[in-house]
């Protein structure tokens, strides 16, 4: 820690006694909505158990799906299941698994845990977690609906063109999985975001980088991957969804589409996706075993290393799930020593935990046995992931259930079990009652013994030669032993889950007031007196396992005397600190339960799905609502600047803060590296299919003179400077505000007439979109800018609006910033976009 | 513990983690775009390939090292503030980051170029 | 496969195996040189798989149970690196090298001059063969020389499909407006069974072939009378049948070689009787099963292509199986 900040944070803690009415203060501001209001509630536990919740209930929902397909594989050529059911139903399993489940149920206890974990109040975007909350759990509702209408998809989850375009699959069911899953990507990003700002801006002080909690240091990589992972998926499914609802042929071979650059995109998501979801359950064993060992985690510093290599090395991986589609074998080689590669962080931390229990003595409890069963499942995914790494053996292994079997492996054992050990850990930190060992130790055995009895055999039957995606299979081939085992063992592990139902049931008293408590004794700070505002007091942070080495640090929080013992400015509030020294820096103000959050996803939600069932006027109608209330949700945020707020330890900061020290600009950044990965993903479709199909790409007499990318390019740059002027014109006046509204406002002209001019050149030349995929392509490129300036005409409206209202000036204009951030992005885009698609035809013409 | 000028450590030093894991990012994507440009009907140049790759694995090479030398030499010039392990952990990851390259290039050395599977 | 302490071990494992399933279509039981050779990688990286994951629990183990001393190692930084970075390290470096060089040798252009060349086009539920230089149309079983490398040239002309014999060798997928490839050797004579394997909708699970390897000189006969148009109805029985045929359309969607009969959308079935099953690859060729499918389609193979066809007596399917079976 630095020389100053130390001098600011070695003061004596706050005097004791407390003012009077200062913890009634904190309590007021953070009390809760009541009865069926909680529905409103924003802070982070609630949305955090209403989150876990939700992705439990998927998880339920897809096992249930799961069950009926190894009831209908159980005997050979059994007709329990028609094949169109089935197909829907693996279809389904796989989507909500991975959708649904999977990746929510690790950002839900994120979203849970962290903000407590770190001495935080809160996660910095309250309303924007109870937003992606609630559009994921009405989203994720109507998709798993469309099972019970015959609606649904049924394209494998990976969803391959062209057997998913209109022509095979001419129901409504791809659509659904288009739009539906498509939006709900945007609650991981904004959950990725929110992690991103609230692991690096607000952690307690004293907690370095070095100090924080090992599952938040997963989830800051997790969140990091999300953001350059998700942009490739979002984008296939425009293209798709493009291509089905308009005749775009992105992927029609015979316009010039490839049906393989859909699983280039799908799988550069789809790779990083499998360690986007085990990476926090690694987090999660990483705070459980040396809690269990009863020693500190050894080996800190190389896990670290090894969640930061294999954040980087999964993106090197894609194309091992695609070694058999012909291409050329030196392509294949880079994957397969990539997929070398991330073996070994995998083996630092395996070992680092076993070094940690060596270290230290393991008690037996629920979730060390989980954690056991983890290593060793995983550790068997793992080996055979290393095998199907080799592509010769891939070239057998692929798409068979040897690969159903390694995947189960490695996210059953690598994600499930993890998260089954952090149930049984964390309820007492959360319940005012422990779940049962004994319950815990049954379901355990149940759910191990179930999940290996169920899933080893299929690496025999895999290699036996069955496929995968099979609604049925000959008596011949004689898998039906294999078949039956399997079954027998997954009605074993479902009545482990039963057995982890009942006991929740039995059990589990979700509370936000007094839980049950350290009852294990563990080290990091979610286990101090936990309320629904966290700490009485934001404790100072002196080291790694501050319970152990800081005696006392919980009464000491509790009495309030550390940071923030209650409200300094009469709302919601938590400290932003420095991202790598935990200084600290602001106060930051957090809204307070309200509607606008549940509104905007519920009609966001609506949009979307309305226009999957093609009623267009309601869906435009519900997307209006959604606008509105984020609009209304916006005006309530950025609160007034007031004076340098006293924290506590004799530490004043900022109560407002612009530029790159405001966690919103941080939440932009973010945005935009998303944005970024969206358009990269675009250009490397674009030049993808160049490579396929050359003889669509027109000679230069056919494209759009070049007058015309320059006049729009030069609308662009315009509409840049003029939002820079703009910000010049920031103080508050009555001439200032007339020109900062004239300034936005012909921005906004600029903008949009740039993006008009370049679609208007390309159709008077008679360029149509559907034509083939290059057209495609080069209309895309607009389609993208069209949702940027979309959203940055509202926003620049929004920028307008608080002006006049004086609620936007030189001091007060995180709006502007962010506005100018997003602007200056686009116009980038825009102008690298026209360079694309104008001057690259003319370079290979 | 009290040197002549304290600092609140930037962010830089952190995202300084991610360099040499980047550099492996950055000769993996340019042998693969180079195998996938050089094999393809409008550019068909495979000769070009192999110095490519060589290039582009032995600059990434001499790359993590010169990074390894100078973080190094940083880290004793950085007072030894509570995230002073950034600068170990970024050499671990010039170590893991410099095996990967190794073995991205090994295809190379003995995959012909250009030919699709099974001839 | 070859006499080796691998091939006893394999042997071994596969007694264990042995009622796990029949052998025609096991990526362990292989009967092909690509095949063989990747079934030698196999054990061994299932004996690489099965030392680690018991090197991984016994150090739980004796994190857990072991003596202070070896707790105490186990508990160190270095032991970390050595287990979990320079171990894998070595030995992956091997398996990858391994691997890589087992590529290139399956992917060298072969040296063999009597390659044999066989187009398979996947379709939405069947399989579209031409045999040799001429084209010589064929549908769903497919006969290959033993001994000879035989070049597979791949399409796809609706959606993705994947051609894949485990006895043979691996699998390589038919992707629509890409032409992809497989080299498979047979070493011995016999019939294997392959599936598509890349969901494809519908019954994508029955779409299944098999195919036959026979020695060269009976091949080449085979090839010679399979090359021919199709054989004249001989008995009065037949020539009803072939008329049936023809008055019913289905020369519309078929195709047999010699007569009016010459559409391409459905299987090809100039030597229909010549093959061992029909419809589905477990459906054997006989007259009730012939009748059996043009009747009932949708119930043996539910959403492919062909319309179930009711018109017929029993009297009619008998002359139209008749006729069929005697397309040898």
């Amino acid at each position: 820690m630095t020389d100053v900040a130390e001098r600011r944070l070695a003061g004596h803690p706050n005097k004791l006694p407390r003012p009077k009415g200062e913890l009634e203060a904190l309590e007021k501001a953070w009390e809760l909505p009541q009865g069926w209001r909680i529905i409103s509630a924003v802070n982070n536990t609630v949305i955090g158990y209403f989150y876990v919740g939700a992705a439990l209930l998927f998880f339920l929902l897809a096992g249930i799906l799961a069950l009926l397909m190894r009831l209908q594989l159980a005997v050979p050529s059994n007709t329990f299941l028609s094949q169109e059911t089935y197909n829907q139903i693996f279809t389904m399993h796989g989507t909500v698994m991975m959708f649904l489940f999977a990746v929510p149920v690790v950002e839900a206890m994120g979203v849970l845990l962290l903000p407590q974990m770190l001495g935080a109040r809160d996660l910095p975007f309250p309303r924007l977690s109870a937003f992606a909350f609630w559009a994921y759990f009405v989203g994720g509702l109507i998709f798993f609906a469309t099972l019970f209408f015959d609606l649904a998809p049924s394209g494998g989850w990976f969803m391959y063109p062209p057997l998913t375009s209109t022509q095979y699959s001419p129901g409504m069911g791809a659509d659904f999985w288009l739009l539906g899953i498509g939006f709900i990507e945007i609650s991981a990003i904004a959950g990725a975001v929110e992690l991103i700002v609230g692991v690096l801006r607000t952690r307690a002080p004293g907690m370095t980088l070095d100090r924080m909690p090992m599952f938040a240091w997963t989830m800051l990589i997790f969140a990091g991957m999300i953001v350059f992972a998700f942009p490739a998926v979002i984008l296939a499914t425009m293209l798709l969804e493009l291509e089905r609802a308009f005749g775009w042929p992105f992927f029609i071979p015979q316009k010039g589409g490839d049906a393989l650059l859909w699983q280039h995109l799908f799988w550069f998501f789809g790779h990083p996706e499998v360690y986007i979801i085990f990476l926090p359950a690694a987090g999660m064993v990483s705070m459980i075993v040396p809690t269990m060992a009863r020693t500190p985690l050894a080996g800190y510093r190389l896990i670290v290393v090894a969640l930061i290599a294999t954040g980087f090395f999964s993106f090197g991986l894609w194309v091992h799930h695609i070694f058999t589609t012909g291409i050329p074998a030196m392509s294949l080689g880079f994957f397969s020593a990539a997929s070398m590669a991330v073996a070994i962080p995998s083996g630092i931390q395996v070992y680092s935990w076993i070094a940690t229990i060596a270290a230290g003595r393991l008690r037996w409890s629920t979730p060390s046995l989980f954690v056991l069963g983890f290593l060793f499942i995983f550790t068997l995914g793992g080996l055979t992931g290393v095998m199907v790494a080799m592509v010769p053996f891939d070239w057998q292994a692929h798409d068979t259930y040897f690969i159903v079997a390694h995947l189960h492996y490695v996210l059953v054992g690598g994600m499930v079990f993890p998260l089954f050990a952090a149930f049984y850990y964390w309820a007492p930190a959360f319940s005012r009652r422990a779940l049962s060992e004994r319950f815990g130790k049954a379901t355990f055995w149940l759910m191990f013994t179930g999940f290996n009895v169920a899933f080893f055999p299929m690496h025999i039957s895999g290699l036996m030669g069955m496929p995968r995606r099979v609604y049925t299979y000959p008596e011949v081939m004689e898998w039906g032993v294999l078949n039956m085992i399997s079954t027998v063992g997954a009605f074993l592990f479902a009545a482990g889950v039963l057995v982890f139902l009942i006991d929740l049931v039995r059990n589990l008293r979700p509370t936000v007031t007094e839980p049950i408590g350290n009852v294990w004794n563990a080290s990091s700070l979610e286990w101090m007196h936990n309320h629904v505002y966290g700490p009485r007091s934001v404790p100072l942070v002196e080291s790694r396992d501050p319970l152990w080495d800081q005696p006392g640090l919980s009464e000491e929080s509790k009495a309030g005397r550390h940071y923030l013992p209650g409200t300094v400015t009469g709302v919601r509030e938590t400290i932003v600190t420095s991202p790598i020294e935990a200084v600290p820096q602001a106060l930051l103000r957090l809204p307070g339960y309200g509607w606008t959050p549940i509104l905007a996803a519920v009609f966001t939600a609506g949009f979307f799905m309305l226009l999957t069932v093609k009623a267009t006027a309601l869906a435009l109608l519900s997307g209006m609502l959604a606008v509105v209330a984020i609009l209304i949700w916006m005006w309530e945020s950025d609160p007034k600047p007031l004076p340098r707020a006293e924290i506590g330890h004799g530490i004043k900061v900022p109560t407002y803060v612009s530029g790159s020290l405001s966690h919103s600009w941080w939440a932009m950044v973010v945005l935009l590296l998303v944005a970024g990965s969206l358009y990269l993903a675009y250009v490397f479709s674009y030049l993808y299919l160049w490579t396929v199909s050359p003889q669509v790409w027109p000679k230069p007499a056919q494209s759009p003179a070049l007058s015309w990318p320059i006049i729009a390019a030069l609308l662009l740059a315009a509409s840049s400077g003029l939002i820079l002027w703009a910000g010049r014109t920031l103080p508050a006046n009555f001439r200032n505000r007339l020109a900062f509204c004239v300034l936005i406002g012909s921005a906004i002209v600029a903008l949009v007439g740039g993006l008009a001019i370049e679609v208007f050149a390309q159709w008077r030349m008679g360029i149509r979109p559907d034509a083939d995929a290059h057209a495609a392509m080069i209309y895309m490129a607009s389609f993208l800018q069209l949702e940027l300036t979309l959203a940055l005409v509202v926003m620049a409206g929004f920028a307008i609006a608080r002006s006049i209202a004086g609620l936007l000036n030189r001091r007060r204009r995180v709006v502007y910033d962010n506005l100018g951030l997003l602007w200056h992005y686009t116009v980038l885009q825009g102008l690298f976009g026209l360079l694309l698609v104008h001057g690259f035809p003319r370079l290979v013409g | 513990m009290s040197p002549a000028r304290p600092r609140v450590r930037p962010l830089v030093d952190l995202l300084r983690l991610f360099v040499p894991p980047g550099i492996w990012f950055a000769q993996f994507t340019t042998v693969y775009l180079a195998e996938a440009l050089m094999c393809t009907p409008p550019v068909a140049r495979p000769g070009a390939l192999i110095w490519t790759g060589a290039a582009a694995t032995l600059t990434a090479l001499a790359a993590l090292i010169a990074f390894a030398f100078m973080q190094g030499r940083r880290a004793d010039r950085i007072e030894r503030t509570g995230a002073a392990f950034l600068h170990d952990a970024a050499l671990w990851l010039a170590l893991l980051s410099g095996l990967a390259v190794i073995w991205t290039a090994f295809p190379f050395a003995v995959l012909p170029t250009c030919t699709p599977p099974a001839g | 496969m070859k006499r080796s302490p691998q091939g006893l071990a394999a042997a071994a494992a596969l007694l264990l195996l042995a009622g796990c399933g029949i052998d025609v279509q096991s990526v362990l039981t292989p009967r092909g040189t690509q095949a063989g050779q990747i079934a030698n990688l196999a054990w061994i990286v299932f004996a690489f798989g099965a030392a680690v994951l018991t090197l991984v629990m016994a150090a739980v183990w004796a994190a857990i149970r072991g003596s202070s001393r070896l707790r105490g190692a186990l508990a160190q930084d270095r032991t970390i690196v050595v287990l979990g970075l320079i171990f894998p390290a070595v030995t992956l470096t091997l398996l990858l090298g391994y691997g890589v060089w087992l590529m290139r040798i399956q992917l060298a252009p072969s040296a063999s001059t009597d390659t044999f060349h066989i187009e398979v086009t996947g379709e939405q539920w069947w399989w579209r063969v031409a045999y040799g230089g001429a084209g010589i149309a064929s549908a769903n079983e497919i006969r290959i020389p033993v001994g000879r490398p035989v070049h597979f040239t791949l399409k796809a002309s609706d959606v993705i499909h994947s051609f894949w014999v485990p006895s043979l060798g691996g699998k390589v997928d038919m992707i629509p407006g890409r032409t992809t490839a497989a080299r498979l050797t047979a070493e011995r004579e016999g019939i294997y069974r392959g599936q598509c394997a890349e969901y494809c909708g519908g019954p994508h699970a029955l779409m299944a072939f098999e195919v036959v390897a026979l020695p060269s000189a009976e091949y080449d006969a085979w090839l010679a009378r399979e090359a021919a148009p199709a054989r004249v109805p001989s008995s009065a029985q037949e020539q009803r049948g072939q008329s049936l045929f023809i008055a019913a359309g289905c020369g519309a969607c078929h195709a047999v070689r010699g007569t009016a009969a010459a559409g391409t959308i459905g299987p090809d079935l100039t030597h229909l009787g010549g093959r061992r099953s029909v419809g589905i690859d477990t459906m054997p060729l006989t007259a009730e099963n012939m009748t059996r499918f043009i009747a009932n389609s949708q119930h043996v193979k539910p959403g492919n292509q062909m319309p179930e066809f009711r018109i017929f007596s029993a009297d009619e399917h008998a002359a139209l199986a008749a006729y069929l079976l005697s397309l040898r």
